[in-house]
Formats: structure tokens, C-alpha cells, sequence
């Protein structure tokens, strides 16, 4: 057996890392079409102040970064709804202002430590058991909904005002779809970090739309480049030992690069 | 007699306090082809919406099947052509199929699949538009007329009563529009679908449907495509302005 399934952390981090590289290029690939793939980037500096939170508090800074980057989604969709602000400006307040707390709160708790950069970078040490079940839980839940509201996401990322005529609910699933990335992307802050978690969710989507097929094919296809960069980084990670988010980010970029050569 | 499809009675609405319809009311009967006309900004989106749900008249009621609109809830039984589908977004991955496909999901239901009962609807849809070829190609590899033709399929497939269509030949070009009123045409003769066409295009729909009504923030004029030719030149102007000359040379067609 290869040595790095010797380590109980390293299991870890691959099931976390398997749930995470499915559900992360599902719900990217919803935000791509509705150009709305800096929600995601947001999303995880709303989970950061969520983490520090946690930290602070002592208590599992997993579920403290799922609760707040649920409310964050919320918020910043009552607050494009509300006022007259540019839907991209809301996005910088929250990205900014969730990060401006953040910080204010570490440094008042003592200041950076490992455990912090662990969660900007993505580690793949962090995943404690604890947090295990909580993250596969969470997984597959986003994962049934996708499933179970598939064609109705499809239609309202594609033609809002056509599934409105129709009859469908489009708030109610739009406030579906955004706490869907909400939760991905917390869940995903683990292993590939704050500041890469966006490129997880954004970059096997476009990478995958490079061959032309259809929405779903898309999809599948953005699945399988994920898992591949995620698998690779993961091994990356353990044995040149660098931080497992920004391996699997790269390994993702070069896949990118790989199919704007080839076409 | 049957309820009329679509019934709107004393319709109001304003932008911001500015009157956009004053006071509309007519009733489309089934089997009708009317066309609702009117120069830009004389408020004929703002009236389609109206019918669509998507926006809420100050005052006046729009019953849907003898229904009030509130109470509505059968979106299937009407189709829509939006404007601008031509220039749909290529950039998103999408085929034909899955947009035809699309026309079927409110019916199907939350939570369920696509199933056997959908896929002859979405099959029938396609080859009355006559996209069938195309149903495995990308929309972004699509000339406007297909484009258009998927869009319609797509509103067919949801089995409607009656198809609303806004300002659709957009960026079509002249054959592919000649194909597309006939195709209309066909719908409403040999299917008995009823249609609603709104246009600023007085002289194709003074050609192609039989009733037309005229508005330009209130009701201008309202009846058959030859009367409203004929007999009442001086509402075309009151509708268009003074300087505006209609032509009429496809009227007798």
C-alpha cells in the first residue's frame, strides 16, 4: 500500500477532498452561466470571519464558517434586492468587510497563528474526524438537492424570465442555489483554503466548457477535472509537502492551459 | 361560447408615477390570431408582461382561461416567444434539445425527472419546428432563423392553447422570417392555436393577423386587420403621428 494511506489525516483529507471535488464544479458551473463567479470568492472571506469566529470561541470553526457564509448569501441577496448598489459592488462589501472583521477579531484574539494559515492556504492536516461526518453530511445533502432540483436550477440559470412564465418558484430556488455555494464553499475551506476555494468552483467549469458539449456533459466533464486535480494535489501535497489548495489549484489552471492548447 | 383565453378589463399601469397604459381592455377569443401594435415606447411590452404575471397593473383585472391571473395556474397552457432570442448567450453551453427540453420542466413538477410522458411532446415540438436535425447541435453554432425556430419548438412543447410573441423576427433574416409567418400561420389554421403577436411592425401584421389592436398608451383602435386599413386611416396616424406614412401595399394579400 502507498504510504500515504498509512495516515488517518490523509484518508481524511481524500474523502473530504472527493466530496468537496464533486459538489465544488456542480454549483461553480451554475454560477459561471449566471456570471456570478466572484459569489464564491465572497462567499469564503464570509466563512473566514465565520472561522475566526469559531476559533475564538473555541468551539468547531467548520460549523461557525457554514453558518455564516449561509447568512452571508442571504444577506447578499436581500441587499441586491433592496437597495439600488451594482450587484459586483455588493459582492466587494461583503468580500472586504467580512475579511476587515475577520481580522480585527484574530488580532484581538492574539494575533495569526498556524491554524489560521492553514485555512487561507488549505491543508491537508486540518480535516479533524470530528469535522468528517459534519462535512459529509453537508455534502450529500447539496448533492441531493442538485440532483433533486437539477432541471429547475438549469432552466432559471439559463432563462430567468422563461421559468418564471412557466410557474416555477425562481426566488425561492435562486435563495437555493446561493446557499448551496454558501455550504460548498465553507465545506471546502479544509483542504483547499479561503483563497483558492473560488478557483476550486470556477476553474474545472470553464475548463470543461472549452469542449462544446452540452450543459450536462459540462457538467460531468467539470466533476472529472476536479476530482483529477483535487487526487493529483492531494498527492502533491503530501509528498513534495506543499499547501494541498494551491497544488490542486495549479494542477486545475494546468488542465485549463491544457485545453486552450488543444483546441 | 367558451371563456376567452386572455381578458383584460380597465388595465392601468405606471412607471414611477407615469401613466405606460391607461384604461385597456379586450378580450382574445380562441383560435384568434390578433396582433397588438403600437410605435416604440407605446407600451405593448409593458401590456405583454402584464398578461405573462410578470408585472402587477395598478388597477384593472387580466384573467387568464376565465381565471383571475392570482388564482392562475396552469402556465403551461400558454407558450412564449421572448424578444431577442436570436441573440441569445452563446457562450453558455446549452443544445437544442435541452432548451426544448426546457418547455416540458414547470409541467413535470419539483423533484421529478423529465419522464416517457414528456419526451413525445418534446419530440412533436421539434419536428413542427422543424429542428429535429438540429436537436444534438450547440445554440451558439445556430443561424438566427434556427434559433428562433428552437424557441418556438420550446414553447410548444409545453402543449399551450395560445403562444404570445414579442418582436420576434429580430435579427432574422428576410427568408427565415418569411418561413417563420408561415409557419405561424400553419400553427394557427391546421393546429388551432391561438395567437397573440405584438410588433411595431404594422405592415407584416396587418398582413398576417386577422384582428389587429392598435395602442399607444391607451387604446387606440381595435379590429379586423382590413378595417383598421381601410376604413380608419386617420387612428393609423393618431397611433404612429401625423408624420409617419403607413404603406399598404401587402394589405390586400
Amino acid at each position: 500500500m502507498l504510504a500515504i494511506f498509512q495516515y488517518d489525516f490523509m484518508i481524511r483529507a481524500f474523502i473530504v477532498g472527493i466530496i468537496v471535488g464533486v459538489i465544488a464544479p456542480i454549483i461553480g458551473l451554475f454560477l459561471i452561466v449566471r456570471r456570478y463567479s466572484l459569489f464564491a470568492d465572497t462567499l469564503s472571506h464570509v466563512s473566514l470571519l465565520g472561522i475566526a469566529i469559531g476559533l475564538l470561541a473555541n468551539t468547531q470553526p467548520v460549523i461557525t464558517a457554514v453558518v455564516f457564509a449561509v447568512l452571508g448569501a442571504i444577506g447578499i441577496d436581500k441587499v441586491q434586492e433592496r437597495t439600488k448598489i451594482f450587484g459586483e459592488s455588493v459582492l466587494a462589501l461583503f468580500l472586504s468587510g467580512s475579511l476587515a472583521v475577520a481580522t480585527v477579531l484574530i488580532s484581538i484574539s492574539g494575533g495569526f497563528n498556524v491554524n489560521l494559515l492553514n485555512f487561507l492556504f488549505g491543508s491537508i492536516t486540518t480535516v479533524e474526524p470530528t469535522d468528517l461526518y459534519f462535512i459529509m453530511a453537508l455534502g450529500a445533502t447539496v448533492l441531493i438537492t442538485v440532483f433533486l432540483l437539477y432541471k429547475e436550477l438549469f432552466f432559471i440559470s439559463y432563462d430567468e424570465e422563461a421559468a418564471r412564465i412557466s410557474g416555477l418558484p425562481v426566488d425561492v430556488l435562486g435563495t437555493i442555489l446561493i446557499v448551496l455555494a454558501a455550504v460548498t464553499v465553507s465545506l471546502s475551506i479544509r483542504i483547499v483554503g479561503v483563497l483558492l476555494i473560488g478557483a476550486l468552483m470556477v476553474v474545472p467549469g470553464i475548463t470543461a466548457m472549452q469542449f462544446r458539449q452540452s450543459f450536462k456533459t459540462t457538467m460531468i466533464y467539470a466533476v472529472g477535472l476536479s476530482l483529477l486535480s483535487v487526487i493529483l494535489g492531494l498527492f502533491l501535497s503530501f509528498y513534495v509537502g506543499i499547501a494541498s489548495g494551491g497544488s490542486i489549484v495549479v494542477i486545475a489552471l494546468i488542465l485549463f492551459l491544457l485545453s486552450i492548447i488543444s483546441r | 361560447m367558451a371563456e376567452p383565453i386572455i381578458e383584460l378589463d380597465g388595465i392601468s399601469f405606471s412607471y414611477n408615477g407615469e401613466l405606460a397604459l391607461n384604461n385597456i381592455s379586450f378580450a382574445v377569443e380562441a383560435g384568434n390570431y390578433d396582433g397588438i401594435i403600437g410605435p416604440n415606447g407605446s407600451g405593448k411590452t409593458t401590456l405583454l408582461k402584464i398578461i405573462l404575471g410578470l408585472l402587477t397593473p395598478q388597477s384593472g383585472q387580466v384573467r387568464l382561461f376565465g381565471k383571475d391571473i392570482h388564482e392562475f395556474r396552469d402556465w403551461s397552457r400558454i407558450g412564449y416567444l421572448p424578444q431577442k432570442v436570436t441573440q441569445a448567450d452563446v457562450r453558455f453551453p446549452i443544445t437544442v434539445n435541452e432548451v426544448v427540453a426546457q418547455g416540458r420542466i414547470a409541467k413535470a413538477g419539483l423533484f421529478k425527472r423529465l419522464g416517457a410522458s414528456d419526451v413525445a411532446p418534446i419530440q412533436r415540438a421539434m419536428e413542427l419546428a422543424d429542428v429535429m436535425h438540429l436537436k444534438d447541435r450547440l445554440i451558439a453554432d445556430l443561424s438566427g432563423g434556427e434559433r428562433q425556430r428552437v424557441f418556438i419548438a420550446r414553447a410548444l412543447a409545453s402543449e399551450p392553447d395560445v403562444l404570445l410573441l414579442d418582436e420576434p423576427v429580430t435579427g432574422v433574416d428576410i427568408a427565415s422570417q418569411g418561413k417563420f409567418y408561415r409557419f405561424l400561420r400553419k400553427l394557427n389554421t391546421e393546429h388551432g392555436l391561438t395567437i397573440l403577436f405584438v410588433s411595431h411592425d404594422i405592415e407584416v401584421l396587418g398582413h398576417e393577423a386577422t384582428r389587429l389592436i392598435c395602442i399607444n398608451r391607451r387604446l387606440v383602435c381595435d379590429g379586423p386587420a382590413s378595417f383598421v386599413f381601410r376604413e380608419n386611416q386617420n387612428l393609423l396616424q393618431e397611433l404612429y403621428g401625423e408624420s409617419v406614412r403607413v404603406i399598404f401595399r401587402n394589405v390586400e394579400g
